[in-house]
């Protein structure tokens, strides 16, 4: 395989980008209409992803080690979409079909051979991986809503049992899907540390017109079945072994992963102090108040602060953040940031800002713009720079 | 549960249910009318839900009776894709196009609503202090000798409840408006739709008068 002509050839079609995607798929739904119900009624965080994991194919193929470890993966990721063997021979078809499309002329016998090949190695590399998953762990769990609870007007807690042990670290994230709104996946962090009965605590918001949010939110009822894919996640995670102080910052929902890992450290011998801060617009937004109320009654390392920003009978208002800033230093603890998209940032530009070092600032954020897998490495700085970018 | 990947919610009995009304009568005794309409839109909810499920088994049948051809004749049968066909591929991107301007039409709907809803909820609650408390000067300059906290506070609470009950009308007018304001923009987008789905599909559950109303 001509690896310089592959390289070549993919950056002169990544330019045409979404037209690209949208071209891809479209081939893809003509050779067999019965692959669009496998994808969401609305694509276009699909074509986002799909470039994305081909670009990184593409620009790492000559690393094999990193390119096999991301190729098993998709592969092992992909049953949870009901992709099966047969399906990759059409998908092979469609990517041909788009780069001949996209080079025109410059599409060469070459080109068209080297493409096919490379492509039957990775689908290889994916299908092994998907096969030899196959026999450790389902396509996905399986998991019914047991109790929903509407804390605002905008956040539920929903509490589900899946039908098969779902192992997880406090801290990970699980994909979600809801039969609301089929084949649309958002992670979701567990809000407990791994429990007994195995039932698992999601806190949602809604995000205004969003796709899922909404309908976990105000049309799911207990006895729905949502589905959960495996834990991903390795940056809000506490080692096991000691370690430094913790500063968990938390805007919202956000809160949610870092309850967990505190309920996780509670169960171990950690004498760690930890400060959770956690914001909320109004005092009515601090939807889990009494329970970290309760934690920090029943741990003596654990400080709880509510952080208010934008409270009509609050004597002072602050972001978490500045909060955190003001009631520091905290040079010599490990903070972890949980929050929106937007909250991350502004967190994360002010701790660097204020000479926090970025090995000791943790995030991860899972969007349905990226394919997962590739932000597990997300730093701070990158984080920042995402943001300003748009 | 025996088809665990099929059942995404506990079955309850099938009906012909969506958009069926109870009339109440008069004072007798009768059903609980919230739980009357919970129960029709679960209902509802399942029955779509199934349609769903037959539409999958339907086309997982047609796919297995392909692979059966192919494996008793060792090839496709003969309408099975072969070329590629460019109109095709342009028309499903056509398609697909408006299908995501219908998503992003809804759903920049539904963010400006909440936006709207929770800009006028402030301004409601704001209004409703400054009548308050504008109410309580009144009292003061009139009560004179006759002046006592607990009447203060009844004045406050009075003119807070007149206050909820009026807006709690004019909300639900609106709510109504805008649904149907929605219904009509995405029916035109619909319409656009159908010729490009062609006589393939016509998707007429998708359609915005089928939509289940909110119970009122």
């Amino acid at each position: 395989v001509d690896i310089a002509a592959l390289k070549a050839s993919w950056a002169r079609v990544a330019t045409l980008g979404d037209q690209a995607a949208t071209y891809f798929y479209a081939t893809l739904f003509s050779l067999d209409p019965g692959l669009r119900t496998l994808f969401a009624t609305s694509m276009g965080g699909q074509r986002d992803r799909l470039l994305a994991a081909l670009g990184h194919i593409v620009s790492h193929v000559d690393d094999t080690d990193t390119l096999v470890a991301f190729v098993e993966h998709l592969g092992r990721d992909h049953r949870r979409f009901e992709v099966r063997p047969e399906h990759y021979p059409i998908v092979g078809r469609a990517l041909l079909h788009t780069l001949a499309h996209g080079l025109d002329t410059d599409w060469t016998e070459q080109l068209a051979a080297d493409w096919s090949e490379a492509y039957t190695i990775v689908s290889g590399v994916m299908l092994r991986a998907a096969a030899a998953a196959e026999q450790t762990m389902p396509a996905w769990w399986d998991a019914e809503v047991v109790a929903h609870e509407r804390r605002t007007a905008d956040i539920a807690v929903l509490t589900v049992r899946p039908a098969h042990e779902l192992r997880y670290r406090a801290g990970q994230s699980v994909a979600v899907e809801s039969h609301l709104r089929p084949r649309v996946w958002r992670y979701l962090s567990p809000a407990n540390a791994p429990r007994l009965d195995g039932t698992i605590d999601f806190h949602v918001r809604t995000v205004p017109g969003g796709q899922l949010s909404p309908a976990l939110v105000y049309q799911s009822r207990v006895g729905d079945v949502l589905r959960l894919g495996a834990p991903i996640g390795t940056r809000l995670t506490v080692p096991p072994e000691p370690g430094p102080d913790l500063l968990l910052l938390a805007g919202g929902t956000g809160m949610a992963p870092l309850k967990a890992v505190i309920e996780e450290m509670a169960t171990g011998l950690s004498d760690r102090k930890v400060t959770l801060m956690v914001g909320a617009a109004t005092r009515w937004e601090l939807y889990d108040l009494p329970a970290l109320n309760q934690l920090a009654a029943d741990l003596p390392w654990l400080q709880v602060v509510p952080v208010l920003s934008d409270d009509p009978f609050a004597e002072q208002s602050a972001t978490v953040v500045e909060a955190a800033l003001r009631s520091g230093p905290w040079y010599d603890r490990h903070v972890y940031v949980c929050g929106s998209r937007a909250m991350v940032a502004g967190t994360c530009q002010s701790l660097l800002d204020a000479g926090y070092p970025p090995a000791s600032i943790r995030v991860e954020q899972f969007d349905d713009k990226s394919y997962a897998p590739l932000r597990e490495s997300l730093t701070p700085e990158g984080v920042v720079a995402e943001v300003t970018r748009q | 549960m025996s088809m665990p990947s099929q059942h995404r919610r506990r079955p309850l009995s099938p009906h012909e249910i969506r958009n069926s009304r109870i009339r109440q009568i008069g004072f007798r005794k009768g059903y609980d009318p919230a739980e009357v309409d919970a129960l029709l839109q679960r209902l509802a909810e399942e029955v779509a839900t199934r349609d769903g499920q037959i539409n999958g088994l339907l086309t997982e049948n047609e796919r297995l009776q392909r692979e059966l051809y192919a494996r008793r004749h060792g090839q496709l049968p003969d309408n099975a894709p072969q070329g590629l066909d460019e109109m095709l591929i342009a028309r499903q991107i056509q398609a697909q196009q408006y299908v995501e301007e219908l998503m992003a039409a809804a759903q920049t709907n539904a963010a400006s609503l909440v936006a709207q809803s929770k800009q006028q909820a402030r301004e409601i609650v704001r209004n409703a202090r400054e009548s308050a408390e504008q109410a309580v000067r009144e009292y003061r300059a009139s009560a004179g000798a006759s002046y006592t906290p607990d009447r203060e506070e009844l004045t406050r609470l009075a003119t807070l409840a007149h206050w909820a009950i009026r807006q709690f009308s004019g909300l639900r007018a609106q709510v109504d408006a805008t649904d149907d304001a929605a219904r009509q923009e995405l029916a035109s987008i619909l319409d656009r739709l159908r010729p490009l789905l062609g006589s393939q599909d016509t998707t007429p559950r998708l359609h915005p008068d089928n939509w289940p109303r909110s119970p009122h």
